[in-house]
């Protein structure tokens, strides 16, 4: 057991608190889903959270029941027990203690890295995959057929008109319907919302708190019809009362070990997933180690099993939450399991109230997150053949099953690989020889040779090479000996890069210019020597601009400015500031270039996001950034809001003029040397904010993030921007001058 | 200032073919820059008018004829090679190679790799088309922490300095996994860094005190020294291409190749799999000379 760190306990109690409102919702539809009773995914997620804390999970991970497990608990459920659902229940937790005896044991070999080993095309679609089967179950239960007799995913897809057919039958209470309805548009819109206050209260909780609310009305009043007991969820009065202990008298029978073999791959790839995904969101940039943190997660997993509970995994969805409410360390995973548990003894009641189309909502907008449009639209922008692969594993794992899925997608890429090298001896001869050559070229640079062929088949042995790089260092990716780079390994190359940067060292790739690829995203497989296919460039030429870009080009020449419309990805300009610690930057496009005397401008609209994988929250930004000839001080300026004087008063600081009133009550200013921050904001320039609108302005020592909205500017809001910018530049730039 | 020649007695094999006259010339200029006599073992019947022919390709190539000898034998290629090597202190055999064996004959085994594997002198590969000229660039040499490096280390300056070589670089692979295999988290990894500072360092000053060994009229104009963590036999053939470099030296192996270590593979073999450059195996004819 690893010392827990007794750091930051109010940031991480307050974020452990937001966490279990998201995972209280969360835990009981998966586990419903999942066909246990609900409270075995509560018990998954107390375990999961408190367990992996106190042994020595990562830093800002979340643990508890996942989206993928449900998949194979559903199934292992029914085969196991074989159309008794109690029985296949405790049946089900012997493989799920048996599943984390083997992930335990992978922890101790140290197998963590084997996560990688899968192309990301096929991962990808197995994700999709799991996405669509739990919606397709939940999308009965939200419209109140809350017991769907179609077993398979596809039969559940075709069942579905006559689920609608028996609300307009009348079959179902329009209540019931209305609720489940009401839930998903609730869902959309409030993970929508960027509004402040509406994100007080997570999506998901709205729905649960609404919903009981609505399910308590029609009980007591009499315009409503009383919701039925079948239409809510089943929580008994004492919680403990309905949760198995796990039968291991089918432990012998292959259809067991072949549930166990299923939990253990689902339960790893998913949390192996998030673990990486969450380490690129952690605002301190800590590496995870995924052994311990397997470790971690297989002994809860055994906890769990024998106390009636689910697989624990890694949650991508929660992290996330956890992560913007400021989480520091492993101890806002354990107040998440502790608030679980407080909520079920203290709310039990108002839980049983839930109405079961409200949690299924939830299902649905989780699974819907999975397979949404825009995850077959990113993947087709790679190119055809990895879409190809990611529709293969897709339908694969939809018509058998996870398994077959996956390595279906293993065997596909492997063909088009093949297909495309021609030559497969080279592929042959380079799976088992190593291929890569680290060298140190001095004390803070290495070079790293990729020779023959670099994919998903021999990424571990590059994988070892770069774990084993200091990421204080810069390092040189040359793939001038080789003769083909796929999109997996390109993909991990970009969050190498991305944690490298973070931690003050960089990863440049080299040697892919001799290589030829068919499409023009830059991580689309590369190969030597095949003709370039329809390689074009949108937005090139002039007449291929949008209306905004032209006014932009206008604008900009007005000024005597420059304006280069093509995306670019070097971004260092925008990196470094607080904003961005816990979002990702993944390109920029429309810049605008310019000085104010001695300070360069920079404008530009920002692609970035929040959140990795199915929690991934995409946004656009137009950002300033003045960069100054001269050290400032860091901070932070924003408008003060109803919650910051809120937080205010919780003792959290914020630097306020005596002389300047108007601008200390409109403004929030934060920053660590206080006394600097004073000398820079002298009269002038507090003068300055206090007469204009109320941008963000962040300072990250060397330069300035100017910005608004969460979204991009149209062309009067830019004018507006640069304007500000503009005049804070000369303001800036005449006390330089002095 | 020409240093003293590394080998005595140079010896290759030639055969009629349309490029003979190609490898006849380019044995006698190795020969000039190498070593004192060049034996060419013609393999197959004596003929009068390929005698002649012979001679004929040799006096266009404007060498000392009392320094070339032509030996006519009969019989399987290799044997009549070694036997020959043998017979007149052949310290060292030029053999052609292709620059990736085949699929087939890798298993099969070529005539230089046969070479390799029973010689007692030491052998140069040459690639097609050699990258040996008179003036090369950059020579490898393996750095191995071995009885027979520093031998090889001084062979390997000697040919650099003789080829007019701009630069040498002695080579150590270390083994990765001897300063830890476990780099899960940051703690680990700068532990297992520090340890393969150390191990570098080590490495490093033996390397350097080879070098300073070396006597002064036998070093190439520059010599650098490199420590690579990665897998032996492996790393320094791979570094040798992103490196461009012309030549390849090393250590002779210890035990004869035989079939499994080429299933199983290691040291030379991957070298001898897929060539990086030209390669001369130095086989060591004294213990440690300094």
């Amino acid at each position: 057991m690893k010392k827990l760190p007794f750091k930051n306990i109010g940031n991480n109690l307050f974020a452990g608190f937001a966490v279990s409102m998201v995972a209280l919702p969360l835990a009981l539809g998966l586990a419903l889903a999942s066909g246990v009773p609900p409270v075995a995914g509560l018990v998954t997620a107390v375990i999961g959270g408190i367990l992996t804390a106190l042994l020595g999970g990562s830093n800002v991970t979340i643990t508890g029941p996942g989206n993928g497990l449900v998949v194979v608990t559903l199934s292992a459920v029914s085969i196991l027990g074989a159309g008794d659902a109690l029985a296949g229940y405790a049946l089900t937790l012997a493989a799920i203690v048996c599943s984390g005896v083997i992930i335990l044991l992978f922890g101790l070999m140290r197998f963590g890295a084997l996560g990688d080993l899968f192309p990301s095309a096929a991962v990808q679609g197995l994700l999709a995959a799991i996405g669509l089967i739990i919606m397709s179950k939940q999308l009965h239960v939200m419209l109140g057929v809350v017991n769907p007799e179609a077993g398979s995913t596809v039969e559940l897809f075709a069942t579905f008109p006559s689920s609608v057919q028996d609300i307009t039958n009348g079959e179902i209470p329009w209540l019931v319907t209305s609720i489940g309805l009401g839930s998903l548009v609730l869902m959309f819109l409030l993970s929508a919302s960027r509004n402040k206050y509406l994100r007080l209260i997570p999506p998901p909780l709205w729905v649960v708190l609404m919903a009981i609310g609505l399910s308590y009305l029609s009980l007591s009043s009499s315009l409503l019809e009383p919701i039925q007991p079948d239409y809510l969820i089943s929580i008994p009065d004492k919680v403990v009362s309905e949760l198995g202990f796990p039968d291991f008298s089918k432990i012998t029978e292959g259809s067991f070990w072949s549930v166990v073999l299923s939990l253990t791959f689902i339960a790893s790839l998913e949390s192996l997933l998030s673990i990486k995904a969450v380490d690129k969101l952690d605002p301190q940039k800590r590496r995870s180690d995924v052994n311990k943190d397997l470790r971690a997660l297989g002994m809860a997993t055994i906890v769990s099993g024998f106390s009636g509970g689910l697989n624990v995994v890694s949650v991508i969805a929660r992290s996330s939450v956890n992560v913007n409410n400021g989480a520091t360390n492993r101890l806002s995973n354990m107040f998440h399991g502790l608030f679980l548990l407080l909520f079920v003894l203290a709310f039990t009641r108002p839980l049983q109230k839930i109405p079961l189309p409200a949690l299924a909502a939830i299902l649905v907008y989780t699974g819907y997150r999975l397979a949404s449009p825009s995850v077959f639209r990113s993947i087709a922008k790679v190119g055809w053949q990895q879409l190809t692969i990611f529709i293969i594993t897709l339908l694969t794992t939809l018509f058998t099953n996870l398994i077959t899925g996956i390595f279906t997608g293993i065997l596909a890429t492997l063909l088009f690989q093949l297909r495309i090298l021609k030559k497969a001896d080279v592929l042959l001869r380079y799976v088992f020889k190593p291929n890569t050559l680290l060298y140190q070229e001095n004390d803070e640079q290495y070079h790293l040779s990729v020779k023959a062929f670099s994919s998903f088949l021999n990424y571990l042995g590059l994988k070892k090479k770069l774990d084993s790089i200091p990421p204080s260092c810069k390092v040189i990716v040359d793939f001038s000996l080789a003769e083909f780079v796929d999109y997996s390994v390109l993909e991990h190359l970009q969050n190498y890069s991305y944690s490298f940067k973070s931690k003050g060292g960089d990863l440049e790739i080299i040697g892919l210019d001799n290589l030829d690829t068919d499409t023009d995203h830059p991580l689309a497989p590369r190969i030597k020597g095949k003709g370039v296919k329809g390689y074009t460039r949108a937005g090139k030429t002039s007449s291929g601009l949008t209306q905004r870009q032209k006014s932009l080009r206008l604008f900009s020449k007005k000024l005597g400015w420059e304006f280069i419309p093509d995306y670019f990805y070097n971004l260092s300009k925008f990196n470094g500031f607080k904003y961005f610690s816990i979002r990702i930057i993944d390109s920029g496009h429309n810049r605008i270039m310019g000085t104010i005397g001695s300070i360069k401008v920079h404008m530009a609209d920002i692609n970035y996001h929040e959140g990795e994988l199915n929690a991934r929250n995409d946004l656009q930004s137009t950002m300033i950034v003045l960069s100054i000839p001269e050290r400032i001080p860091g901070f932070v300026l924003e408008e003060e809001s109803l919650l910051d004087k809120v937080s205010n008063l919780a003792g959290f600081t914020d630097i306020n003029f005596s002389m300047h009133i108007d601008f200390s009550n409109r403004f929030r200013l934060k920053g660590n040397d206080e006394k600097r921050i004073r000398a820079f904001f002298d009269d002038k320039l507090l003068t300055f904010f206090e007469e204009n609108k109320a941008y963000r302005v962040e300072s990250n020592g060397l330069s300035l993030l100017i910005y608004d909205k969460e979204r991009l500017n149209t062309i009067s809001e830019i004018k507006q921007l640069v304007s500000f910018a503009n005049r804070l530049g000369q303001l800036l730039d005449s006390r330089l001058q002095k | 200032m020409s240093a003293p020649k590394p080998f005595n007695t140079i010896a290759t094999a030639v055969a009629f073919s349309p490029n003979m006259e190609a490898n006849v010339s380019e044995s006698v200029r190795i020969k000039e820059m190498l070593g004192k006599q060049l034996i060419l073992i013609h393999i197959g019947e004596k003929k009068e008018e390929e005698a002649a022919g012979l001679e004929q390709v040799l006096r266009e190539t404007g060498c000392n004829m009392q320094e070339v000898r032509v030996i006519w034998e009969n019989g399987d290629p290799v044997n009549a090679i070694l036997r020959v090597a043998e017979e007149h202190q052949v310290d060292l055999l030029i053999a052609g190679a292709l620059p990736r064996e085949g699929l087939l004959k890798y298993y099969m085994g070529s005539i230089a790799r046969r070479l390799v594997r029973k010689s007692n002198c030491s052998v140069l590969l040459m690639t097609r088309p050699s990258k040996l000229k008179a003036t090369c660039g950059i020579v490898v040499v393996n750095g191995l922490d071995h009885p027979k490096t520093p031998y090889t280390v001084k062979i390997g300056a000697q040919v650099a300095k003789n080829l007019g070589s701009t630069e040498m670089v002695v080579i150590e692979e270390l083994d990765p996994a001897k300063a830890g295999k476990n780099y899960d988290s940051d703690k680990q990894l700068e532990k297992v860094n520090r340890q393969r500072q150390e191990l570098q360092e080590r490495a490093i000053n033996r390397i350097r005190e080879m070098i300073h060994n070396l006597p002064e009229d036998i070093r190439p104009p520059s010599i650098k020294e490199k420590v690579i963590f990665g897998k032996k036999g492996y790393t320094i053939g791979h570094y040798t291409q992103t490196a461009s470099a012309d030549l390849l030296v090393m250590n002779s192996p210890d035990t004869k190749l035989g079939f499994l270590d080429r299933v199983f593979t290691h040291d030379l073999e991957y070298i001898l799999s897929e060539l990086p450059s030209d390669l001369l195996i130095v086989h060591s004819t004294e213990k440690t000379t300094f």
